[in-house]
């Protein structure tokens, strides 16, 4: 067990190098390798002018050493020098350095990501058990009035874009009919209160619409494992058919549906654009597009990174919950 | 096994095996022109059309017939394990004096396990393949004992024991795919029997074990049963299981019993051509190597629209023995052998046991 999970850290760990290895490869070497110098002098940019900000941001260095920086950044923090002489400092992990804001990209990370966390697990507190919940119900009731109106009303939100779906309830729920509180962010360590009041209508629009995603799937799960044969042996027991359902059933579907769900979560952690736009917060998602529209590239190899070290930690959890979830799986 | 059953005529090494039948054990099970329906999109699937045999206490029967005539799905109903919107069942089922044909989940959930057990045919699916095997049939005791999850732990590693799984404390504390394929059967027969059930049905337990493995099986089954005292109701397509453990057999065709008897009666002197044509199709050892292997001719008809008259007519090569279109305009009755009480077959031929004599048992060998 020890050996499994120290051996699944050494591979995260060898993926996010080799993500950080990418990414460095892709934003800062290549035809992207001059972009922070024409970003500096925009209008007024000539070759000459290029290779002097070059020289003087060290940009014009080796690609290893500029490398072993940025790899001595993400791990002890690095001093940020112009001409020679220190102009900041960007503390470990250090994701990059933005010319254009004069600060470090992990600062701009650590301010976003509060926002996306509260939006995904808030989301996830109410999607998670919601799913499985009227996923079950609805599979073990087929055909019942209960499952025709969730799989109607699924059917109809899973083909419908997300953004369109949260922007009508955005529109109805919140400005329309006042039913829930406007969104906006409020620091949890500021106001609970009103962090709790900013974010209750995304969860609660952003959740039931995963939600309506997850019933799809928890409800064929569940039928297919209502028909195997180790349900019918558990039915043969004499056992309640609360247990046959809640307990043996529902036992076999949990490993699936956490994976699709931890996978999920990884994803949606690294920034929601539609929601964070619809709903008037700012994230990761919308930090990525601002660095976009500024082609301030330091900042969008962080994002990117931060996405992809998020991916890989769902991963890893989702592996790690496996074991515990099903002990079948076999440990190597 | 198979050549002691070609030679039809021959005494059964199986009817020796077992003790003398007691004709005054107590009736056990009744069933009593048993249907069971399925409405699907394409019609009603008549899945059991009017089948009756009765279990007495102790007592092992054994019911035959190929995939789809039934077997399953009748036995199936005893434990109430049809999904009851979708399945529609009449006539009778009496378990130890409760009519179960009608009841209540609640009545079925106490009668599970407790008066009737089950074990299906594959133990690979048939066990939960994340809970500990130990677990699975403690839960089965806990359902209709009020005892602590110790004990129940404790009857769960005994009955292992019993059935013959060697380490049974480390054992029930693994997956059923730590198992084997005859050990995780014995550890189903330990579920079935951990209640001490009056009636055991045993959905062709054997066919998806490996030969040997099999007559292990048959041989602890035979031996639980003298234990434990269960009646038995072993669901089966092979003919050589029966000749090892039945008292009494029921053959059915198409959703229909078209005979019953005792194992010696059925398997040496039947008297539906049904049967025949079961009996011709086993393979034999003696026989000449190459010689072909003897199907009986057709397939079985559809249950969705079952054919007029008797089931089997299409199949049968003897219907022109009998006068007229009867075969074909009229079901027969399931009644009783002239001559031979207690021995029912459903069939218009007149003096079936003298077609059997001159032209059918000579060809088995």
């Amino acid at each position: 067990m020890i050996v499994y999970i120290a051996r699944r850290l050494l591979l995260a760990i060898s993926v996010l190098f080799a993500t950080i290895v990418l990414t460095f490869g892709l934003f800062f070497t290549g035809p992207a390798k001059d972009a922070v110098a024409y970003q500096l002098c925009g209008t007024k940019c000539t070759n000459q002018i290029v290779e002097q900000t070059n020289h003087r941001l060290g940009l014009d260095r080796p690609v290893i050493s500029q490398f072993g920086d940025y790899i001595k950044g993400v791990v002890a923090g690095r001093d940020i020098k112009s001409d020679g002489v220190v102009t900041g400092h960007c503390d470990a992990p250090c994701l990059g350095w933005s010319y254009v804001q004069s600060q470090s990209v992990t600062t701009m990370v650590k301010q976003a990501l509060p926002v996306n966390l509260a939006i995904v697990f808030g989301a996830a507190f109410l999607y998670i058990p919601l799913g499985l919940l009227l996923g079950v119900m609805s599979g073990r009731t087929r055909g019942s009035p209960l499952d025709r109106t969730l799989v109607g009303v699924s059917q109809v939100v899973g083909n419908m874009p997300y953004y369109a779906v949260a922007l009508i309830l955005n529109l109805y729920l919140i400005f329309q009919w006042h039913l829930l509180p406007g969104t906006q962010y409020i620091p949890l360590t500021q106001d609970p209160g009103g962090w709790f009041k900013g974010f209750l209508g995304i969860w609660l629009i952003f959740g039931l619409f995963n939600a309506m995603l997850y019933v799809r799937y928890v409800r064929t799960f569940m039928i297919n494992t209502l028909s195997t044969d180790f349900v019918r042996t558990a039915r043969s027991k004499g056992i309640s058919e609360r247990k046959v359902v809640w307990n043996h059933a529902l036992r076999a579907t949990l490993a699936p549906y956490l994976t699709l769900i931890g996978l999920d979560i990884g994803l949606s952690l690294a920034g929601s654009i539609f929601t964070e736009q619809i709903f008037n917060v700012s994230g990761l998602g919308q930090l990525a597009i601002l660095s976009l529209r500024q082609s301030d590239l330091p900042v969008i190899a962080g994002t990117v990174l931060v996405g992809a070290v998020f991916i890989i930690l769902a991963n890893l959890i989702v592996d790690l919950l496996y074991v515990v979830v099903d002990p079948t799986v076999k440990l190597t | 096994m198979t050549d002691t059953l070609a030679g039809a005529p021959a005494p059964l090494p199986g009817s020796t095996r077992r003790p003398p039948l007691d004709p005054n054990a107590e009736l056990l099970l009744e069933v009593k022109d048993l249907q069971v329906q399925f409405p699907t999109e394409d019609g009603m699937v008549n899945a059991v059309n009017g089948v009756s045999y009765e279990v007495r206490a102790g007592q092992t029967l054994a019911i035959v017939g190929e995939s789809g005539s039934g077997k399953s799905v009748s036995s199936m109903a005893i434990m109430g394990l049809h999904d009851p919107k979708r399945t529609r069942i009449s006539g009778s089922i009496l378990l130890d004096g409760q009519e179960l044909v009608g009841a209540s989940q609640e009545k079925f959930r106490s009668i599970r396990s407790a008066t009737a057990a089950m074990i299906f045919q594959d133990p690979q699916s048939s066990l939960h393949p994340l809970k500990k095997v130990g677990a699975q049939i403690a839960e089965a005791y806990q359902a209709h004992h009020k005892v602590s999850k110790a004990v129940a732990a404790k009857r769960a590693v005994e009955m292992l024991d019993r059935v013959g799984v060697p380490n049974p404390d480390k054992r029930a504390k693994q997956l059923p795919g730590e198992f084997s394929g005859g050990m995780r059967q014995r550890a189903m027969i330990a579920l079935g029997l951990v209640n001490d059930p009056k009636l055991l049905i045993a959905d062709e337990p054997t066919t998806a074990l490996d030969v040997t493995v099999q007559a292990q099986i048959l041989d602890l089954m035979n031996d639980l049963q003298a234990e434990f005292g269960s009646a038995i109701i072993m669901i089966t397509h092979d003919l050589a299981v029966v000749a090892e453990v039945a008292d009494h057999v029921l053959v059915m065709y198409a959703g229909r019993s078209v005979e019953f008897g005792t194992a010696p009666q059925v398997l040496a002197q039947p008297r539906h051509p049904y049967t025949w044509g079961l009996l011709s199709s086993v393979p034999s050892l003696t026989a000449d190597v190459g010689s072909e292997l003897k199907p009986i001719a057709g397939n079985p008809p559809s249950l969705l629209n079952l054919p007029s008259g008797c089931s089997f007519r299409p199949r049968c090569k003897y219907s022109d023995r009998v006068a007229g279109d009867r075969c074909a305009a009229e079901l027969p009755e399931f009644r009783e052998v002239p001559g031979e009480p207690g021995r029912l077959f459903r069939c218009h031929l007149e003096d079936p046991a003298t077609i059997f004599a001159d032209e059918v048992a000579p060809t088995l060998e």
